[in-house]
Formats: C-alpha cells, structure tokens, sequence
C-alpha cells in the first residue's frame, strides 16, 4: 500500500542528497582549483626562500617530505649547483619565468622556475601533482564528511516531521474507519488544518446528504407501504361481498384470495423491516416480559394453527429482555408464521422462553421436516425459501427469517437454529444479552 | 342498527357498505370529517366507523370533537397506520376499538356485534355457539335448552370467551377480568372456573391453549 509518509521521506531525502552531491561535485571542483593556486604561491614561497637563504632552505624543506618536493639550483650559464636526490641532472623546468607542468623519475611535477637577477641564478622548484591530489582530496573529504552522516539525521527529522504533519489526517481516517455501518452522523474533528477542513467539510456534507436520501428512502417505502394497505382493504372487502353474493364461485376466486393474502403479507413484512431499522427502533426500549408477549402474540395468531389444526402450546417462565416491544411482536409472529407453514396439518408447535446462562431465550420449535444442517446459513439471506412440506412450495415473502435476524441483531441477540426437541423439526432460540435494569434506564435516558 | 361510516376513499366505502349492510345493519357514509361532523348534528348513529386518514381535518381530532360532543357513542378506528403507538394514541383519544388495515370484514363484524350487544340494540341479545346459548340481557346461560346455574364469575368469563369466540383470550386478560369482578383471587382461580364450567358445558367447550389462555369456538 502507497505511503503519503514513506513517499515524501524518499522523495525528500533523494532530493536532499542530490542537491549535496551537485554541491560537493562543484566543490570538489572548486577545491582542487583553490588547492592548485594555494600550492602555487606556496611553490613560489619556497622559491623567493631558497633565493634569500639558501642554507636554512636546505635545512627547512629537509623537514618536508623530500620525496614529493624537489628543486634545482642553476647558474647562469646552465651549470646545475645543487640539486635534491629525486631530480635528475637535467633541468626540472624550462629557463622561463613561471609555472609549467614537468615529468621526471616517473611523477607528473608542478613546476616553478624562478630568476634571481641578483644572484644570476634560476631555481627550479617542483611538487609531486599526486601528493597534491592527496591534500585536497582530504580536504574535501572533510567538508562532504559532515553531509553524508547528515543525510541519516536528516531523513529520521523528515520521517518525524512528516509525521506529525500528517497527524491531522491520520486522526480524520481513524474516525472514518471507526464508523460503523449505519452511522451517518457527522465527524467531530476540531483543530484541522485548512488543507483537511475542506476534506472534513465536504465528508460530512457527504454523510448529511446520504442520511437525508436514506431518510427519504425508508420514508418512501413505508409511505408506499401504508398507502398499499388501503388498496389491499379494498381487494378484500370487495372479494368478501363477491363471494357473499356468489358463494358458489368460491374454489375459482380461490387463487384470488392467495394473491390477495401474499399481497397482503408482503406489505407488513416490508413495513417491518423498514420499521426496525434502528433509528426507528431505539425510540422505544423497554421491559418486556417475553413470556406475556407470546401469550398475546400467540393468541393472536392462533387461527393460523387452527386452520392447520395444529396444536401450539407455550411453556416456560416469565423472563424479561429489554427491547422493542413491536419488534419483538414481529419477530415472534414471523417464527410462528414459519413453523406453522413449514410443519404439516395436525403437527404440535412449542414456544419457550426461559433463561439458559443467566441470559434470556424465546424458542419456537416445530414438528415439521425441519431444516437441513447446511442450510441454517442460507435461510437468513433475504427472499431464500425453504421447499415446505413434501417439497411444494410454501407462499411466503422470503422475508420472514431476514428480518428476525435483522431485529435480533439490533437487540444483540443471537440466533441458533437446531433441531426440536420433537420427534422431528427445527427450533429457533433466540438468546438475548443478560437483562439488567440499568440497560433499561440507559437506553430511556438515551432516547 | 345505525352505522355511520367516515372514510373517503370511495372504494372501499362502497365495499364496506355492501358488506355491512348484508350483515343487517343500516350504514350513513360520509367522505371528510367535516361532513362528518354536520351530520352527526342532525343525526346520531348508534357506532362511528371512522378512518383516520381523511382528507380535509386530522382523523384524531374528528374523534376529539366526537367525543366532547357524544360521550357516549361508540367509535371504532380505521387506519393504514398500526404503530403501537397509534393504537395507544387513538385509544386516548376515547376510541372504544380499533382496526389496522387491511382487516377481515369477519372481524369488523364482530367487533361491531360487541358494540351492538353493549348497547342492547341488537336484534337478539343471545350468543349461540354449538349447544350453548348465552343471553347478554337475562345473563341466563342454556346448554342444549336447558338452564344451567352459574355463579357471577362464571357467567362474566364464560360471555368473555364466547364473545370473542375464534379468538384466543389469553390468561392475563381474562385474570383482569376476575381481579375485577373480586379481589382476592387464588392463584389457580382461572383454573377453577374454567373447570366448574365445563362440568356445566362439555369439556369440549372450551379448550385450553396451553400456556397461553382459552378459546370457544366459533361453530
């Protein structure tokens, strides 16, 4: 993954040791330059010495290396009068005023031939050109020395400062990246740089836009769902009049009737779902006794069973939860709605609540064919549909399973799916979290 | 039977007159709350059916005036909205029952039978159900013709079960019923009565809903 930081440590630190290489280049240049003249007027130094004091001259450039030095002391006339041992008999430079380059004994020279009309006199003086490369090579090496073991310190600096120049961001990413799914609410960053306030900004415009059009989208559906229920009144009272009138045609309009029933529990699955999506559902948390709630739920829907002629029964102890009381009601009628399509006429139905661990259950267990191991997974995912009994195919929205996992999920609870303690069957538990009443005061003070 | 009906859509209005009036009773219908409200003036029902989205004024307030006005007179709710909270909102409001759409005419019907018998309008004050036959009015409970005793308790969870016949009534509800017939109640009293009546009945009369409550069936 590309790195902002990484990036601009690289890129720094290769421009900074660039922009030091062309500098030592260019004073490496320069240097040798500067060295060259320096050893030049030194050369002409020694010279102008060797003129005035020829004996301590001697004595002097003894001290000096003898080997990367050397001179020529000639008469007039071309008669050579001293000389030191590395020079030949013959002349180290030509008789001309001034500097020149010589070989001899194998080195390159930089040599000086000096007149003195006093003396009548010419001084050749020489000095070894590598011994001179020597010395501004060490110069130069002490000059550059310091760069290279900067190049490190400085690139630890931009690491650092590169760093720190980019905790604004990092800070505004972690607080992106701890959103979850479904929060819309605005990022609260303060102290931002300006180059990232715009960033923030046009982030949180962003997630107000979206809230609002999900808004309008769980508005939409809702609204075109209620409104639907007027129609579907209408499809009902108008078929119950047919059918009064005609009571004959009643086998051919039974289609019409399904259609009409399906129709019917499509919307209010619909609605359901919509309705516990959780800015919906946290407005209202309370105390629920699961066992008075599937009394009354059961009770409400017991001419599904009846019709079936199947026997339900509830067992098991008052246990609390705390939770949204119409969303509890949906969940329970869409387990009851699935055991009863699901298991065969005549077949027994058990709802159960209780406590397993201290924390809260609702069961629903069925005497039906039950449900493959393999497939507990898939029943959840929305409009997948379970063959019924004998392999046809059950009406159903596909719905159902979706939103008791949707509505378990916002109360933390947890779905397993096992096998019934009948003969045959599936069983649903739903374990809630562990009922306490300041998780009730909480949630009231919340909303 | 004087029904007035306050819906405007003009379909299901239409439906829901026919219906009613196959099940003998005599229906006004009005499309807005204002008309609503002018006829009720002139005339006054025995029920208002009233749905609560109406076009012209809020369907809550229309039961708010109708209530100042006629304390009295029943109102059952329509309404394409079911939240819990507009249950509880419209039954604050001093609606006597309440139906979410789309319902079943079966239930509209039976819930207005209810109504018909509280007010003693009805054409006969007798509920029938198989053998049994229960008059709201003498409060005298006959099995095949013949009468049988029963004490007040008995009577009140026997017409509360045969009111609602096809429905379950779950213990709680029918627990408060007796808590507020008599105080002091055993634990077991539901059990009880239930048991004395169908030594009375049958044992078939009313079955039992395990853990959940009692139910007389519909014939």
């Amino acid at each position: 993954m590309k790195s902002i930081r990484r990036f601009l440590v690289i890129i720094l630190l290769a421009v900074i040791t660039l922009i030091n290489f062309l500098a030592a280049v260019q004073g490496y240049r320069a240097g040798i330059t500067q060295v060259q003249n320096t050893l030049d007027l030194e050369l002409n130094d020694i010279a102008e010495m060797l003129a005035d004091v020829r004996s301590v001259a001697s004595n002097v450039l003894a001290k000096w290396n003898p080997e990367s030095l050397a001179y020529q002391i000639w008469e007039d006339q071309g008669l050579l009068v001293e000389r030191t041992p590395n020079t030949p008999p013959t002349a180290i430079a030509p008789f001309v005023q001034g500097l020149s380059y010589s070989n001899f004994k194998g080195y390159r020279w930089r040599s000086l031939s000096f007149y003195d009309a006093e003396q009548r006199r010419w001084f050749l003086v020489a000095q070894r050109m590598d011994s001179r490369y020597l010395l501004a090579d060490s110069i130069i090496l002490n000059s550059i020395l310091p760069i290279l073991v900067g190049i490190p310190i400085a690139g630890l600096m931009i690491w650092l400062v590169v760093g720190s120049g980019l905790s604004p961001l990092y800070r505004l990413a972690q607080q992106l990246g701890q959103k979850q799914e479904e929060d819309l609410a605005p990022l609260q960053e303060q102290h931002l740089p300006i180059e990232l306030e715009q960033v923030h900004q046009s982030i949180n415009h962003l997630l107000h836009r979206l809230e609002n059009s999900f808004a309008r989208e769980k508005r939409f559906a809702s609204d075109a769902a209620h409104e639907l229920r007027t129609p579907i009144s209408i499809l009902k009272v108008h078929l119950h009049n047919l059918l009064y009138d005609h009571p004959m045609i009643a086998a051919d309009v039974e289609p019409l009737r399904k259609g009409i029933e399906r129709l019917e529990h499509l919307v209010e699955q619909i609605l359901a779902l919509n309705r516990s999506s959780p800015d919906q559902f946290l407005e209202k948390f309370e105390s629920v006794d699961l066992q008075q709630l599937a009394r009354e739920v059961v009770a409400e829907d017991y001419y599904l069973f009846e019709k079936k002629e199947q026997q339900v029964e509830l067992e098991g102890a008052m246990v609390w939860v705390n939770a949204n009381r119409f969303a509890m009601i949906r969940l329970l009628k869409n387990l009851l709605s699935n055991a009863n399509k699901y298991s065969p006429p005549g077949s027994e139905i058990r709802v159960s609540t209780g406590e397993f661990e201290s924390k809260p259950y609702l069961r629903v267990e069925d005497s039906g064919p039950g449900i493959p191991a393999e497939l507990y997974d898939k029943v959840f995912e929305r409009f997948y549909r379970v063959a019924g009994v004998s392999g046809e195919s059950v009406h159903g929205s596909g719905l159902g399973l979706a939103i008791v996992k949707h509505i378990a999920e916002q109360h933390g609870a947890i779905i397993r799916l096992h096998r019934s303690s009948f003969d045959s069957g599936l069983a649903v538990t739903v374990l809630f979290p562990e009922f306490s009443l300041s998780s009730v005061r909480d949630t009231v003070k919340e909303s | 039977m004087q029904l007035l009906l306050v819906e405007d859509d003009p379909a299901l209005a239409s439906g829901l007159q026919k219906a009613l009036q196959d099940q003998g009773f005599t229906l006004n219908h009005v499309a807005s709350g204002q008309h609503a409200l002018q006829l009720l003036n002139i005339t006054t029902p025995d029920i208002v059916i009233l749905d609560l989205g109406l076009p012209d004024l809020d369907g809550l307030d229309v039961l708010k005036i109708i209530r100042k006005k006629y304390s009295a007179l029943p109102v059952l709710l329509l309404t394409a909205r079911d939240r819990v909270e507009d249950k509880v909102t419209g039954l604050d409001c001093g609606a006597d029952d309440y139906l979410a759409k789309p319902f079943e005419i079966t239930e509209l019907v039976a819930r207005l039978r209810v109504f018909e018998r509280r007010l003693g309008t009805a054409q006969s004050n007798d509920i029938v159900i198989g053998d049994v036959s229960l008059s709201t009015v003498t409060q005298q409970v006959k099995v095949n013709g013949a009468e049988m005793e029963m004490s007040r308790r008995e009577y009140g969870l026997l017409k509360a079960l045969m009111e609602n016949a096809g429905r379950v009534q779950t213990r709680d509800r029918l627990e408060a019923k007796l808590y507020s017939w008599d105080d002091e109640i055993a634990s077991n009293a539901l059990e009880v009565h239930v048991h004395n009546l169908r030594k009375k009945l049958g044992a078939e009369f009313i079955k039992t809903v395990r853990g959940v409550g009692y139910i007389v069936k519909k014939d």
